[in-house]
């Protein structure tokens, strides 16, 4: 299995831990997130022709601009997908919202005590990961994906 | 009036907006509340608390249920073109909720 299959994996199985903890709960989060990260920049590397490569490739990728790139596309005035398949741009901003919620999810999960992460919560943010590996196999050869991968890297000047 | 990076935002005006669509929201929804601040990257961020009957939070249909959810608060507040607020969704169950405030 990818990398990103071994972590969605092991998000699945921190998440339903008996009895479950703080700790198996943020790390099933944490590793929901890692899981989308490695998968869009797996795919975005994909494409590089020299396989062996595309790891290093892969470094480039960075939080920020992932986040930055994903916000912009649920900017109905920057991306209103004009005569594009609704159901495929559907699917794209789910997918770019999802990865936005679970960056900021990590973020709690990692680092803020202050409130407990609810199980339902934690279920559902591995849930969606594991919905955007079901979801981006429809969308991966429409052009409007293909886009979203590039942006994923390009830093806005 | 909350103050955000990008400047104040009209509590009335997003209260309003809110209440309409979550009353557009599916009898599931238990409980619907927000809060505005920054995100952890420091950008303007509306965050949702949403409390979902327990039926509803059952894992089989839990991503379809939350997703469907966020969908349709996104499409009828337009969080990012008309508030300029980055929109986050957190969801819980009624027996969390009760749990929580009931630690007895």
């Amino acid at each position: 299995m990818a990398y990103h299959d071994d972590l969605l994996s092991l998000a699945l199985s921190l998440v339903h831990t008996v009895p479950a903890t703080q700790a198996t709960l943020r790390r099933s989060v944490s590793s929901a997130y890692y899981a989308v990260f490695h998968l869009l920049i797996a795919e975005a590397t994909s494409n590089w022709n020299i396989a062996g490569l595309r790891t290093a490739l892969g470094r480039a990728y960075d939080h920020t601009t992932m986040k930055s790139a994903s916000n912009r596309i649920l900017d109905l005035r920057e991306f209103p997908f004009t005569g594009e398949d609704p159901q495929a741009v559907a699917s794209l901003r789910f997918v770019a919202l999802t990865f936005t919620q679970l960056q900021e999810g990590r973020h709690f999960a990692d680092y803020n005590l202050t409130e407990d992460l609810d199980p339902t919560d934690a279920l559902n943010q591995v849930k969606s990961a594991e919905k955007v590996f079901s979801v981006w196999p429809s969308i991966r050869s429409h052009q409007i994906a293909q886009e979203y991968l590039v942006s994923l890297v390009v830093k806005r000047r | 009036m909350p103050n955000v990076r990008s400047g104040f935002i009209h509590q009335g005006r997003l209260d309003a907006d809110i209440r309409r669509a979550v009353s557009k929201l599916g009898p599931e929804v238990v409980h619907v509340a927000y809060n505005v601040g920054e995100d952890s990257t420091g950008e303007p961020s509306i965050f949702f608390r949403i409390v979902l009957d327990d039926a509803a939070a059952r894992e089989e249909a839990l991503a379809d249920t939350t997703s469907r959810i966020a969908a349709a608060l996104f499409d009828k507040v337009r969080p990012i073109e008309n508030w300029g607020l980055h929109p986050y969704f957190n969801f819980s169950s009624q027996s969390e909720q009760r749990t929580r405030r009931d630690p007895a």
